[in-house]
């Protein structure tokens, strides 16, 4: 019963905006919040000597902020670019501080309202991405969107580590 | 008296002293309402009878007529003090005519005596008026000390925390020129200049706390003030003792304030500081102890040792003239945020950024344009200033860390029992802010093992036929760019042989190899070889080098040894002026840029084929001017496709670090820009061999090679 309503309490966080964007065939979702803004693809200074789907840094407005390849992080096939490919600019909160990161993916969607009820719990057998940075999955229609906890995309381990590196 | 009257007059009064306490000079209403107060009380004081009652009666009138006199702007500021005056008294005699204690007849003519209240319950409940009254009243008492408060830790009052705060980064800069000024005693007890700098420390730290109610920071100040006062007055000797004491007192002061500011972070003020009674019976104790002229002895005072008060005399003139140059030099200034003059230098950066992007995509009409291309320049000088008006903002003088030296020195050479003198130049020679606050470390560091392991004991001294004193000298100046910071001392040097041996004992250099001297030195940075305590007494140096080191290269800077056995032993601190802005080499790298600090650049070169060759187990070499280099190749490294590939078709960038000398096989050298750095960001973090990214005119970011980390990243 009482996990049952905890399962409900958590469910009920999940409603919301989402903007959603394509890696490969499957379609993503991330809390609208935590978006700040969408940029078209740019030149990206690689960073030697770093994980390969840490692609590098780019200039926004004077700030060097890093950039993630999505499609490398969760172990696909690096795709070409394309007129669609994106870097979504997200906020990340970690012990106070707010650490921008940019996100490479194939195309943006859509900003989609979906209520809690149309949320479910991630599946709990193996899909192409582990569900540990997996917030629920969003049923619209007859499609079904991952919605990414994007804070556990980038790891709690290797974010420790950098908050030990800021510190 | 009636009863009833007494309380109503008891509940008049409070109410006018409570419209006192926010009084406003230009709240018309409020002070009708006082004026009509005032009134009441005179014709309530009109019906009773007595000596009491008149003197209220007449207390009541007097309000009155300041009041009308402030409404109607015919007085000042002396109107207001006078009824603030009036009303205390008037409040004490109404509480004391209500608490029954037949005062001593307190009439209006008495107004001048300071209004000490014997705690009477209403004069408890406007503390504001009554302190107020003390001060105005007592002018010359008001200098004397109040009583500190209670050692009990106060309550914090949120709306002090910006105050305090703000009076502890005062109150430190007063404790480290008091201290400085300490030193200068200690060599001349009759400077009186400094002793009346030292006092003035004392003093300034005394008011801020009395008036926050720091009760034990204000006690201890107060002490140490006193024990200054009669110093400079010329009624006491500063003994070394006596020195010592103040000394004591500055360190006890230095963590009081150091703990305030944990406590007050936590929204707590400090308890009772055990150590604070003792200190303060030692200044007592010194203040009465080695006074020469007790105070009840006024002849003496007039007349002191004849010798002190010439000295005082010559002195005086130069202590007048002072004052206006102290006031030359303290240059009206400001107090910003150094978060917000971090991030206006951020912008400025971005500005100059942003400038060279509109010059380049412009460039192509400017020869068109005369008008545009005046206009542009103009953009590019402004901006420019700009630039160096915003990075001298971040300057300090490196003074401040040069006296904490003094004090150093001072300290380690008692505890070793060594006569040390430390001669400093150059405290003038300004760093960004953030240098100075890291370079203290390194610096101590150096100075303990120049004290500790550099100069030798006295008597070994005479034996070497050097002065008993040892010397240590500590400059600052600029050169090229960069500031130096040179650390010398005239101790007994390296030993070259010792540190050898134990190189080759920790199996750092291989028998038989001959390493040259400046490499033998280098080799105290190992941390292998310097973190043993054992070193300590072989090389007679080492403690934690490997840690200095690093500290220094962490600014970007580098140290360099110079060695004479015997003769001592000099360490050159090579800082860039800024963290934030690097003069570099931009050089290409098959699609890749990268940045090269000039400081750690000595030439580039195209070699030739009889230049390059492989060493077995050593890699690529090239051979430099008769030195056999190791050669980088940045592309590998880095991992970067698409570079040139022969070095006879590329170019060979030198670099050194620390005697340490290698070559960077890059494409092409594109140019040379002074960068704004930044840091990575910490998503990424630190990256072995790059110390951070920095804009280019295009706007593209560019990673800056950091050349100590580079090399050791190539060698492993």
């Amino acid at each position: 019963m009482s996990s049952a309503a905890a399962a409900e309490a958590r469910t009920a966080a999940r409603g919301g905006k989402y903007l959603t964007f394509a890696l490969g065939k499957e379609e993503y979702g991330l809390e609208i919040l935590k978006v700040r803004e969408i940029i078209g693809y740019m030149d990206i200074t690689a960073v030697p000597r770093t994980p390969p789907y840490v692609k590098g840094v780019i200039n926004l407005r004077g700030q060097v902020i890093a950039v993630i390849d999505l499609r490398l992080r969760f172990g696909m096939q690096p795709a070409e670019r394309s007129d669609q490919t994106c870097i979504i600019v997200v906020e990340i909160r970690h012990g106070g501080r707010k650490l921008f990161t940019g996100i490479i993916v194939d195309r943006v969607s859509e900003v989609l309202d979906i209520p809690s009820e149309k949320i479910e719990d991630p599946p709990a057998f193996g899909a192409a991405v582990d569900t540990d940075f997996i917030l629920g999955m969003g049923k619209i229609g007859d499609s079904v969107k991952i919605l990414l906890d994007i804070d556990k995309v980038l790891g709690d381990e290797e974010k420790d580590a950098l908050a030990q590196a800021a510190a | 008296m009636a009863e009833t009257t007494m309380s109503a007059l008891g509940e008049l009064t409070e109410r006018l002293a409570a419209s006192l306490v926010a009084f406003d000079p230009n709240d018309l209403p409020a002070l009708a309402d006082m004026h009509t107060q005032c009134q009441a009380i005179s014709q309530q004081a009109g019906g009773l009878q007595g000596q009491q009652a008149q003197g209220v009666q007449k207390l009541a009138q007097t309000a009155e007529k300041l009041l009308s006199q402030i409404i109607l702007r015919e007085s000042g500021e002396e109107a207001l003090q006078t009824l603030g005056r009036t009303v205390a008294e008037l409040q004490q005699i109404v509480s004391q005519a209500i608490g029954g204690e037949a005062a001593p007849a307190a009439t209006a003519s008495s107004a001048q005596a300071p209004a000490a209240p014997a705690a009477p319950p209403a004069a408890q409940e406007t503390p504001v008026a009554a302190e107020e009254t003390q001060e105005s009243a007592a002018p010359a008492a008001a200098v004397a000390p109040r009583p500190p408060p209670e050692d009990a830790p106060a309550q914090l009052n949120p709306d002090d925390v910006p105050l305090i705060t703000e009076f502890i980064g005062e109150a430190r800069g007063h404790i480290e020129s008091a201290e400085a000024a300490v030193l200068r005693v200690e060599e001349q007890p009759d400077d009186i200049e400094a002793i009346n700098a030292i006092f003035r420390s004392f003093h300034t730290v005394k008011g801020v706390a009395g008036f926050l109610n720091l009760g034990q920071i204000g006690s201890l100040a107060h002490s140490a003030e006193t024990l200054l006062d009669l110093a400079r007055k010329g009624e006491l000797k500063l003994s070394p003792a006596t020195v010592d004491v103040i000394l004591e007192a500055i360190d006890l002061l230095k963590e009081m304030v150091n703990r305030l500011e944990t406590e007050v972070a936590s929204g707590r003020l400090p308890g009772p500081e055990a150590r604070l009674p003792d200190v303060l019976k030692r200044l007592k104790a010194a203040t009465a102890g080695d006074s020469i002229a007790p105070a009840a002895d006024s002849a003496a005072k007039a007349a002191p040792a004849p010798a002190v008060t010439s000295a005082t005399g010559e002195r005086t003139g130069s202590a007048g003239t002072e004052k206006p140059a102290a006031g030359a030099a303290a240059e009206a200034t400001v107090k910003v945020a150094t978060d917000r003059l971090d991030s206006l230098i951020n912008m400025v950066g971005e500005l100059v950024i942003a400038e060279s992007m509109v010059r380049q995509s412009v460039s192509g009409l400017l020869g068109n344009d005369l008008r545009l291309a005046r206009n542009v320049a103009h953009l590019g000088k402004i901006t420019r200033e700009l630039q160096g008006l915003s990075m001298s903002m971040r300057m300090v003088p490196i003074q401040g860390v040069f006296q904490k030296m003094a004090r150093l020195v001072r300290d380690l050479a008692r505890k070793a029992c060594k006569e040390i003198e430390l001669v400093s130049s150059g405290g003038e020679t300004e760093l960004d802010r953030n240098v100075v606050e890291a370079i203290g470390d390194p610096l101590v560091h150096m100075i303990r093992n120049a004290v500790d392991h550099g100069i030798e004991p006295p008597e070994e001294r005479q034996k070497a036929g050097k002065p008993r004193c040892g010397r240590i000298d500590l400059r600052a100046f600029h050169q090229g760019g960069s500031i130096v910071i040179q650390i010398s001392d005239d101790g007994r040097g390296l030993n070259k042989r010792k540190i050898l041996k134990k190189a080759v004992d920790a199996g750092l250099v291989r028998e038989g190899q001959e390493p040259s001297e400046q490499e033998i030195f280098a080799l105290i940075f190992h941390p292998g070889l310097s973190t043993a305590d054992r070193v300590t007494d072989v090389s007679g140096r080492g403690v934690g080098m490997d840690v200095v080191k690093r500290n220094i290269e962490m600014l970007r800077g580098r140290v360099e040894i110079a060695s004479a056995e015997g003769r001592g032993t000099t360490f050159t601190v090579r800082l860039p002026l800024t963290l934030a802005v690097i003069d570099g080499l931009i050089a290409r790298v098959g699609q890749e840029r990268y940045i090269i600090p000039l400081i750690s650049i000595e030439q580039s070169l195209r070699p030739t084929v009889q230049q390059l060759s492989v060493v077995q187990g050593r890699g690529e070499m090239c051979m430099v001017r008769g030195a056999l280099l190791p050669l980088y190749r940045l592309h590998r490294l880095f991992n970067v496709p698409g570079a040139v590939e022969d070095p006879t078709a590329a170019l060979l960038v030198i670099v050194q670090d620390n005697q340490r000398r290698a070559c960077l096989l890059v494409d092409q050298i594109v140019g040379q820009q002074q960068v704004v750095i930044k840091s990575l960001g910490e998503r990424i973090g630190k990256v072995q061999g790059i110390s951070g990214g920095a804009i280019l005119g295009d706007g593209n970011i560019s990673m800056i090679l950091d050349v100590p980390g580079l090399m050791e990243a190539a060698a492993a």
